[in-house]
């Protein structure tokens, strides 16, 4: 009686398999700036051969590795570079380039007691960028593939965006980063417009972010949806 | 003595009045980021398909989130503060329809513009709006709610939100945002006024395709979207950051 007793409330209960997270795993945002860089055809922009430069600060953490760091003692940049434009289409106003694989993305931590502030400029690479940039420590980097960017130059909304693949590989906080999540990482953002802010010397305001693909969720079966699996 | 003593007056005024709170060196140069927004933010709308990226005209459109960076003239303001949780929502856009064309010969670009769109930035206590990953929607009690509770010290309307979201030659997707926005009231409209500026990001669709392709964001049920962005400063913003060492250096 027991047993049948047990094996109802087993047919009637919903099992749910462990849960697993369903969104994307958010890694960390950034914003910042980008420029060419060499620019060995000032009249055409990214065109092939050129290079890509995106650097600036990181603005938030995800999970992984909000516990390890501290904005209010320390300073955290980014600098994505080594990114050469492999391909270039243009048509009609729409631009879309691919680079050569592989580009790198590192993030650091300087000290804002003891470091040295990050600073812009103009005109980079300069004095300061992205020297000052990527003086502190390393904290997290890896080789981005499949990068590409488009812009559209609509003169009423001129604006663009990328997106790129990150392996993560080195840095003090790599260890934060569970093995099977090294990779498969996507670098995503918005290339915006140009206006007062930007700089001179750098192209558009870059604000983005770092995010890995969620988990496939489980699903809810019935105990007797199970048992016909076996049958 | 006198004189003295109304020169040290009037230079401390100036002090206060021009030692802004200096915008962090994450915020740029001024003018630029005021408000950004990162992880923590998710759009739905009531008619919306996931696998063909088509909104249907007249669908509208929600965006929830919580703020992650404050610049000048909200520097003095803690994203972080663990009893107060800075929330937004806009609301009130109302879909045109997408159109769709190809791009770049075999890839594909999405435009939908949002119209009649309204913003409100709150504060609020206790920290209870959804992080990390956003519920499965319906959420009754929770989205929009948590968060819009708290003091409103922002708000505002928007011009048309024109989304854009692209799946470039290669396979990826990569979608943009932008708007025009103007302060109309909150508590703290007086330190930016109502000069129209930029809200604009990166706006990342649910997967139309599995498995998900680059550039997509997987979300629980009922979301259409992770957009992350930020408000750029307006030019009614007309206090500069500054500090006393460099009043000083004007007098030297």
């Amino acid at each position: 009686m027991k047993r049948t007793a047990l094996l109802l409330l087993l047919a009637l209960s919903v099992i749910a398999v462990p849960a697993f997270a369903q969104s994307d795993v958010f890694l960390l945002g950034f914003s910042g700036f980008d420029y060419e860089s060499p620019n060995s055809n000032p009249g055409t922009y990214l065109a092939i051969g050129e290079g890509y430069n995106t650097l600036g600060f990181v603005t938030s953490f995800g999970t992984y590795l909000a516990p390890y760091v501290n904005n209010t003692t320390n300073e955290y940049t980014y600098h994505y570079y080594d990114l050469t434009v492999a391909t270039y289409l243009y048509d009609a106003g729409s631009l879309m380039v691919t680079f050569v694989d592989p580009g790198r993305g590192r993030f650091f931590e300087d000290s804002r007691a003891t470091g040295t502030a990050a600073q812009y400029g103009i005109a980079p690479p300069n004095a300061a960028a992205p020297s000052k940039f990527i003086d502190g420590s390393l904290i997290l980097g890896g080789r981005i593939d499949e990068f590409v960017m488009w812009y559209d130059f609509n003169p009423t909304a001129p604006q663009g965006g990328f997106i790129g693949k990150l392996t993560l590989d080195e840095g003090t906080l790599l260890p934060q980063i569970p093995p099977t999540q090294r990779g498969g990482w996507t670098l995503a953002g918005l290339a915006g417009r140009n206006n007062p802010s930007v700089p001179d010397g750098y192209d558009h305001q870059i604000s983005g972010e770092c995010r890995i693909p969620g988990s496939v969720p489980a699903a809810h079966r019935t105990w007797g949806a199970l048992k016909a699996l076996y049958r | 003595m006198k004189s003295k003593i109304w020169v040290a007056a009037a230079m401390g005024l100036l002090a206060t009045a021009l030692s802004a709170p200096v915008a962090t060196a994450q915020c740029g140069n001024y003018p630029g980021m005021m408000i950004k927004f990162d992880g923590d933010a998710w759009a739905y709308e009531t008619s919306y398909n996931t696998t063909t990226l088509m909104s249907t005209a007249g669908s509208q459109l929600t965006v929830v989130g919580t703020v992650s960076v404050f610049c000048f003239p909200f520097a003095d303001l803690n994203p972080a503060d663990p009893a107060t949780e800075y929330t937004f929502i806009w609301d009130g856009l109302t879909s045109q329809g997408t159109a769709s064309v190809p791009y770049l010969v075999t890839g594909m670009r999405y435009t939908t513009n949002y119209t009649g769109g309204n913003f409100r930035i709150y504060a609020g206590s206790p920290r209870n709006a959804p992080s990390i990953s956003p519920p499965a929607l319906p959420a009754p009690g929770v989205v929009p709610n948590a968060f819009v509770d708290g003091t409103m010290i922002l708000s505002g309307g928007m011009g048309p939100l024109a989304v854009v979201v692209t799946r470039v030659p290669t396979g990826g997707y990569s979608g943009t945002f932008r708007a025009d926005y103007w302060n109309t009231g909150g508590t703290l409209y007086n330190r930016v006024g109502d000069a129209t500026s930029l809200l604009a990001g990166a706006w990342c669709v649910v997967p139309p395709i599995s498995p998900p392709p680059i550039g997509t964001c997987s979300l629980a049920a009922g979301w259409s979207a992770h957009p992350n962005g930020k408000w750029d400063m307006p030019s009614t913003v007309l206090a500069l950051p500054s500090t006393w060492g460099k009043i000083k250096t004007m007098y030297r």
